[in-house]
This record gives structure tokens, sequence and C-alpha cells, in this order.
């Protein structure tokens, strides 16, 4: 395991995570980056269930469950009810899977963040319902397979792009990352914890039973959607100060699609259309600021 | 609106009477409780509560916060929220933005947090309606919420405190209820203690920090069947609790303030031949019948304070051997009948020399009940010596 | 210049008084109810006050009402046989729902200087006359199309019903009244002296 001594484990091992979990690889690497003086709100979905059945928990700092698509509203809650008994340092996180922030969540994420309340929202990001058995979310990329898009109905929709809606609000800090890069994350996270205000992240977090992949190549296919520039890694600033990681060689975005066994039913045509649209929305991207050079 | 002098003393103590609201008494009494987490989403007619708290966060006379939520599902989160963390947390609604709370009201008595929640009541839609009934509370009773029902703003101010407290002795939560318009929009004298009285009463931040990087802990995550049916074994154990603590309360409000409050109050039924038992504004109407009509019949009232947990036995103490009692409710549960009937019939089941249960709705949208609607019924009531099975309307 | 006895209120069934005050949207007759409810108020009264029911909208009619008593006032339901009613706007008598179900032989006072010839004048009620809207024009209070005559009602009903003092009203409105007080409490004295009998109810 990499990392330096002194950042702790505020997680346990034997949570109930599939093998190859991204959202367990994600919610380690936070938890390290904020450490023990932290309040995790944390609404249905995997994260919740992994933490584990009472009377057993994984988390090793106060961890409170929430209702579906309350995340926002609850950590935001949970925020001014500390500052009013005293306690102004604890960090707030809401820790919330892509259907409780994209879709039943997105009323109480953006009344946050337009309110600019103070606590950090990150969303671990597996592109569907995974706990409920691979349903569709507005995050479900275009052209996969879930148990509501199946076979002869695939999703046939953009993943919606949450990153211009949390930047369309103006908060203090956004930022995207992936669990194939955990130094990038923490970075990010330690970054975020010391501005005031609403912040947010977007993690990337591959689900092996629901994309179709063998779990021990969770990473590694977070790294294609990263390099193949479907998933690009930026941090924005008051809706206005982009900054991009540096971007290393690109991949085609076949490389990543076809690890996948969602993408199983993507043809020839699909794919070119997608190497396209990826290749203008990267275009687009870098428009809004300089990426920093630099290869990995 | 404040009276230039004391209008009444109470031994030692000078009281302040003001003009106010249904609306501005709970928002006054929020004030008075120190209420330190306030989020509210305005609603008709819940409005004046939310615009006065928010004035008194932003004047500085109430330290709190106040979160200007984007909906009322997020305001009860908020609430949770909150109260996790230790404070003491308000909201108020109506209707509507009650029934977009629901799957929240039953995480709040689920995680025994002391919220307080002001609502006023409101028919609930389709079609839309300003009016007036109570299906918007009645249909939140099992949702694990104590429930208190109020005719006026004085009870409206006094119910409040004394919310506060019995939610953060029982770790359940209260809801208030007051009727929109009736309560809510009518201006009358209230009397107003003082901050010191009310801090004896009511000590401030008795939240208990659950959330604390110190202890950490995990609230919420899945239990087996096991534990979920102990848990709610427990709940019931404590709501069966709840009438004496509140009657314990009452008296120490009495102690403090001067006016005592009972779970269920009784006038003029002893050797009645009927008995009209109401709750909220109707109780006053009765009442206010019943002073003029004295020694004309046999008359009397019961208005009902507590709704939740049902206050089964002081019911069946006040009923046992009268006549004949007609419920009259401000509500409906379409094909069940009046709420506060079927709870009063439930209560009294096998009880000896239970009285004669007749079902009244009335009032639903807000239709008027006056004395005359009073007197109508009564007179129809009297003359029909048995009790009709099914729902006996008002006019209306 | 009393128009009931209020001393022979004490021995009657009801000892309340029930006003009703009328205006169009925007003319701020809850807030004359607010005032005077605030007024009896202050003089060790049982009060309560109340906005009809329903959407207000600029120029329809608009009802409050006020409730007094020497007593608690317990009751809470529409005011269906008021002893006043308070009319902001003359033109109001065209609607007979203004006037339903006042009490017979109850007051009327009315915004208007004269009983002009073409309104419904109510012939079974006591009527006071003050010209309110022009007292509000001297005042520069509201604007001619649309004056502001809510206080100037309240002072002349101080007057016309003997049942509450100027002072009490000159003092709510300082207590109550947003913005130029000193005017408002100017259109009450004013309104107060200038009140007059418009007539006898018919025998």
């Amino acid at each position: 395991m990499g990392g330096p001594r002194h950042r702790t484990e505020l997680i346990n091992p034997g949570h109930f995570a599939c093998p190859g979990c991204g959202e367990r690889i994600a919610f380690r690497h936070v938890l390290r980056a904020l450490g023990r003086n932290t309040v995790v709100v944390c609404s249905a979905g995997c994260g919740s269930v992994v933490d584990g059945y009472y009377p057993t928990t994984s988390s090793k700092v106060p961890f409170f469950h929430c209702s579906f698509g309350t995340a926002a509203a609850t950590a935001a809650g949970v925020k001014a009810g500390l500052d009013m008994i005293g306690n102004r340092t604890t960090t707030v996180v809401a820790w919330a899977g892509d259907g409780g922030t994209f879709d039943i969540g997105l009323q109480s994420l953006s009344g946050a963040a337009e309110r600019n309340e103070d606590f950090l929202y990150v969303c671990y990001d597996n592109e569907a319902y995974m706990n409920t058995g691979v349903q569709r979310s507005s995050a479900t990329p275009k052209g996969a397979w879930t148990t509501t898009t199946p076979r002869g109905a695939l999703e046939d929709r953009p993943k919606k792009n949450l990153a211009s809606i949390l930047i369309a609000h103006q908060v203090p800090y956004m930022a995207t990352a992936t669990v194939a890069d955990p130094e990038d994350l923490e970075k990010k996270v330690r970054k975020a914890k010391m501005v005031k205000g609403f912040r947010f992240i977007h993690v990337l977090s591959p689900c092996p039973p629901g994309w179709g992949f063998p779990p021990e190549k969770t990473v590694h296919i977070a790294r294609l959607a990263v390099l193949s520039r479907i998933f690009p890694l930026f941090e924005v600033e008051n809706g206005k100060d982009w900054t991009f990681s540096p971007s290393a060689e690109k991949v085609p975005v076949a490389d990543y699609v076809r690890l996948q066994g969602r993408f199983a039913y993507y043809k020839e045509e699909h794919l070119s259309a997608l190497q396209k649209e990826t290749d203008l929305a990267w275009d687009a991207l870098m428009s809004k600021g300089s990426p920093q050079k630099g290869g990995r | 609106m404040t009276a230039p002098k004391a209008v009444s003393s109470r031994g030692a103590w000078e009281t302040m009477k003001r003009l106010l609201t249904g609306n501005e008494a709970a928002a006054l009494a929020v004030q008075f409780a120190r209420a330190q987490v306030i989020a509210a989403y305005p609603i008709t007619p819940q409005t004046r509560i939310a615009e006065k708290l928010a004035e008194a966060v932003a004047t500085g006379e109430l330290r709190a916060r106040y979160m200007k939520v984007e909906s009322e599902t997020s305001a009860m989160a908020a609430c949770i929220g909150a109260s996790m963390a230790g404070a003491r947390a308000f909201t108020a609604t109506s209707s509507q933005g009650l029934a977009l709370m629901h799957e929240l009201l039953h995480w709040a008595s689920g995680a025994r947090l002391p919220i307080v929640l002001v609502n006023v009541n409101r028919s609930m839609a389709a079609p839309w309606s300003l009016g007036v009934d109570q299906n918007d509370s009645l249909s939140q009773r099992d949702t694990g919420w104590i429930q208190l029902y109020c005719g006026s703003g004085q009870e409206v101010f006094d119910s409040v405190l004394l919310a506060f407290r019995l939610a953060e002795e029982t770790l359940l939560p209260v809801m208030v209820s007051m009727e929109g318009f009736f309560v809510s929009h009518y201006l009358e004298p209230v009397e107003i203690p003082t901050q010191e009285e009310v801090d004896r009463f009511l000590p401030c931040c008795r939240g208990r920090p659950r959330l604390d990087p110190k202890r950490p802990c995990t609230f919420g995550g899945g239990v087996q069947s096991q534990v979920l049916y102990s848990l709610r074994k427990r709940m019931e154990a404590d709501m069966e609790e709840v009438g004496a603590s509140f009657t314990r309360l009452a008296l120490r409000y009495a102690q403090v303030f001067g006016r005592s409050y009972r779970a269920v109050e009784a006038f003029q039924t002893e050797g009645s031949d009927l008995v009209l038992l109401c709750s909220g504004s109707i109780a006053g109407t009765v009442k206010a019948f019943l002073t003029e009509n004295q020694g004309k019949r046999r008359v009397g009232l019961v208005q009902m304070r507590l709704f939740r947990p049902f206050p089964r036995e002081e019911l069946r103490r006040v009923l046992q051997g009268l006549r004949r009692v007609a419920v009259v409710d401000r509500s409906l549960s379409p094909g069940g009948g009046g709420i506060f009937a079927q709870e009063v019939k439930s209560a009294l089941f096998g009880l000896k020399e239970a009285p004669m249960v007749v079902s009244v709705v009335g009032g639903l949208g807000g239709v008027d009940i006056t004395p005359g609607h009073i007197d109508g019924l009564v007179k129809a009531l009297l003359k029909n010596q048995h009790a009709p099975t099914g729902i006996f309307w008002m006019e209306g | 210049m009393g128009c009931l006895d209020v001393e022979g209120l004490a021995s009657e069934g009801w000892q309340m008084i029930e006003i009703k005050i009328s205006g169009r949207g925007g003319q701020g007759a809850v807030l004359a109810s607010h005032i005077l409810a605030s007024a009896f108020f202050k003089e060790g009264m049982w009060v309560q006050a109340f906005p009809s029911f329903g959407a207000e909208r600029r120029g329809a009619p608009v009802s409050a009402f006020v409730r007094v008593n020497r007593k608690e006032i317990t009751l809470r339901c529409n005011i269906e046989h008021p002893d006043w009613v308070i009319l902001l706007d003359v033109q109001l008598l065209q609607n007979p729902a203004m006037l339903s179900g006042v009490k017979t032989n109850g007051c009327l006072l009315v915004n208007a200087p004269e009983m002009l010839e073409a309104l419904n004048w109510p012939k079974s009620l006591n009527i006071f006359l003050v010209d309110a809207s022009a007292i509000s024009e001297i005042l520069f209070l509201g604007i001619s199309s649309f004056p502001v005559v809510n206080t100037a009602m309240i002072g002349a009903f101080a007057k016309a019903s003997g049942l509450v003092s100027l002072e009490s009203v000159l003092d709510a409105v300082r207590d109550l009244v947003p913005s130029k007080k000193e005017r408002n409490e100017a259109a009450v004295i004013e309104a107060f002296q200038r009140v007059k009998r418009g007539n006898l109810p018919n025998q």
C-alpha cells in the first residue's frame, strides 16, 4: 500500500462491499484525507449498505444514515447544528452515489449549493442504481446496459453533465477524480477541506458486477476512463477558474468500452460516434482553461 | 403589538398580554425556546411563522441558523441533521408540505430526535383549497410523532414551549397543530412570559450531540428483524409514558406560568345527556355556545389536546358513565369516517358503562361552524335517541 | 353620539360587539381591523380580529372583522350578524354581500360626504358618514384614485360609536401604521371631528 505513514486508515476491513468495489476505494481515500475530525452523512445507496449492518460499522468517524435524496439537506443541517453547539472545526461530508446525487438528490443538492452551505459533498459515481440491482440513473452513459435499459432499449441519453450544473451554481470548489489516482483524489479532498462554503467532488467509482468487468480491473478501468477523455479530471473554483490535471497520452474510447460487459451491445458506428463526441467535448473543455502540460 | 400596561398580574410576577395571531404566537414561542436551527419552506397559511423567525434571526433577536431550504423534504432533512448534531431544531409547515415530509417524519421518530414542528392545518389537495381540516396532521398519526392540538393563540404559544421540553425528555418529535385561518390568522390577546421564566421551564441546549468525532458512532444502519422489533417495542413503551410526562410537565408549566393544560379537558360533562368531543378551534366555539346556554340543556364539552399518544385512560375516566358522546371531527378518513371518532371508539372499547358514540363530521374545507350550527347539531342529536351508525354530517 | 346601548348589552345574551370593515383590496381593511382591535385592547377589552377568507386582489371587495367583549372570547367562526359595518368605499353599497346579515337597528359608517341618491342606502340601519377620501387627499395619504382612508374611518368610528376613545385609536395608529404616522394620526383626528349622522333607521 502506498501513502505516507502519518495518514490514518479510517475505515475498518470487513465491510460489505463486493470485491473490487470502487466506492470503498473512494471512501477510504476521502476519509484518509479528511482525518478524524469528520462527520459523514450518507444517503441510501451502496455506500450505506457496505458500511455494515448493526451492530457493526466499518466507519471510524461518526456516520449518520439519512434517507435517499436528502444527503445535501441533512449534511447542511448537521453543519448548522454543529455550529450552533459551538463546534466550528469538524468537517461535515455528504457521501452519496449517482442516484442520490444526479436524480432524487438533485433538488437538495442544488438547494445546498445555491445557498453555499458549508460542507463537502462527495458523489461516488458508479453510473447506475447499483445497490438495488443495476437500474439506470441519469449518470448512466449512452449505450450502457442496465436492467431498466436492457437489450433493445439500451440507455439512449447522454450522461447528465453534473459538473456544468455545479459550475452554474458558482460553488467555491468542485472537482472530478477517480479511484485510479488516489493521490490526486486525496490532494483534492485536502484542498476542499480548507475551503469554506459548498464543495463538491465527483469521483468515478467503477462497479465490477454492474459494469461487467473482473474485480481486479477496477483501477485499470478508472484509469482508462481518464485516458480516453471520457471522464476528464479538473477543478473549478467559483464557477470560473479552471485547473486541469496533467493530461497524458490519449487512448481510443474503444479501449475503455470494450473491457466492459455493459457495453457489450455497442456497435462499430456507436463507437465512432462516441469517439467524435468525446473529442468534441474535450476540445470544448480545453477552451475553458489552460491544461497543465505533463505526461504520466 | 404591545399593550402599554400589564392587563393583569399574577402573584409576584407581572404578566404581559400582547395581541398576536396564532402564527405570531408560534414564532414568538420558538424564539423564547431559543431554537438553534430553523429550516422552513413557506406555504400558506404558515408563512407568517417562517417570516417572523427569519426576521428574528436577521435582527439578532434570536441567535439561530435560519436555513432557507428549497423544499419541505429538505426542511425536515435539515432538522434531522441539526438535531443529530445536538442542536434544538424547529420547522413549520402545512398540508402539502407536511405530506412531502412524510418519509422523514418516520425517520425523525425512528432516530428518536426531539424535533418540534408546528403544523398549520389546511385541507389537502386535490383540488386546491385554502380551507381547513385536520387531515394533514391526522394522516401522519402513525409516524411516531407526539401530536398536540391547539384552539387558540395562547394554546399554541404554551404548547410550543411544552413541546420542546416534552420532546427533549422523551426523545420523540412533537407536532403542534393549529387550524389555518381560524387560529393562525386570528389576532387575539396572548399572555407572554419573560425569557427568565421560560429559561426556568426550558433550559437551553438540552440536545445530545450524537455526532461527535471524539466518540464516533454510526447511526441508522441496517438492522436485523429482531432488532427492529425490539426498537419498536421500546418506542411504544416510551410512547405509553408520554401521557404521564405530559401531565407532569403541564403541572410544572402551571407552576411557572400559571396556565394549566390537560391531555383531555372536560367542561360541564358531569350528569350530561350529551357530550361534544372536539379539538382545536371548534372547542372554543362549543364552549362559548355552552356558556351562553347554561341550564337550558345538559350538554358538555371534551376538548382533546393530546392525540398521540392517544390518552386512552384519561378519556375513559372522563367519559365513563356518560350517556352519549358526539365526536365532532374536522377530518375524514375516506372509507373510515372521522378520525378522532375512530380513535375514541377504539379507546372506549370494552369500557363498562361506556357512552354511545356518534361520529359527526363537519367543517371540512374550512366550512364555518357557528354556535347556530352547534345548536342545530345538539337539537338533532338529542331528538334522536339512537346513535346513527354512519357519519352524521354537519350543515355545510 | 353612541349608537348602541352599551350598558344594555351586558344584560342581553351575547355581550359581544361584532364589527365588519369592508373595502377594496389594497385599501387596508385588515390593517384597520388591527388598529381597531388594538385600540379596544388598550382599554382592557378582549378582542379578536381576522380577515375574510380567500385571495386578496387589488380592487376586489375585502372584509376584515373585529369582535370585542369584556371577557374572553372563545368563539371562533365568521361574523354573520355584525353590529357595525364600516365601509371604506361607498360604491360597495351596491354589493348586497356587504350588508347581508347586519343586525336590525345596527350601525353603518360609510366613507361618503352625503347620502348620494343613486346608491342603495339601507333603511333599517343607523347611518353615519364621513368624507374620509377628502381628508386623505388633504393630508396626501394615498393617491386620488386610491386614497388611504382606513385610519380616518377608525377615527370616525370612535366618535360615532362612543365605544373606544380617540386616544386609544391614536396610540394604536402609532404602533401599527408603518409609515406617515403623523399624517395618519391627523386623519384620525379630522375624521373624529367631522363624522356626522346620515339618518336614523325607519321605524
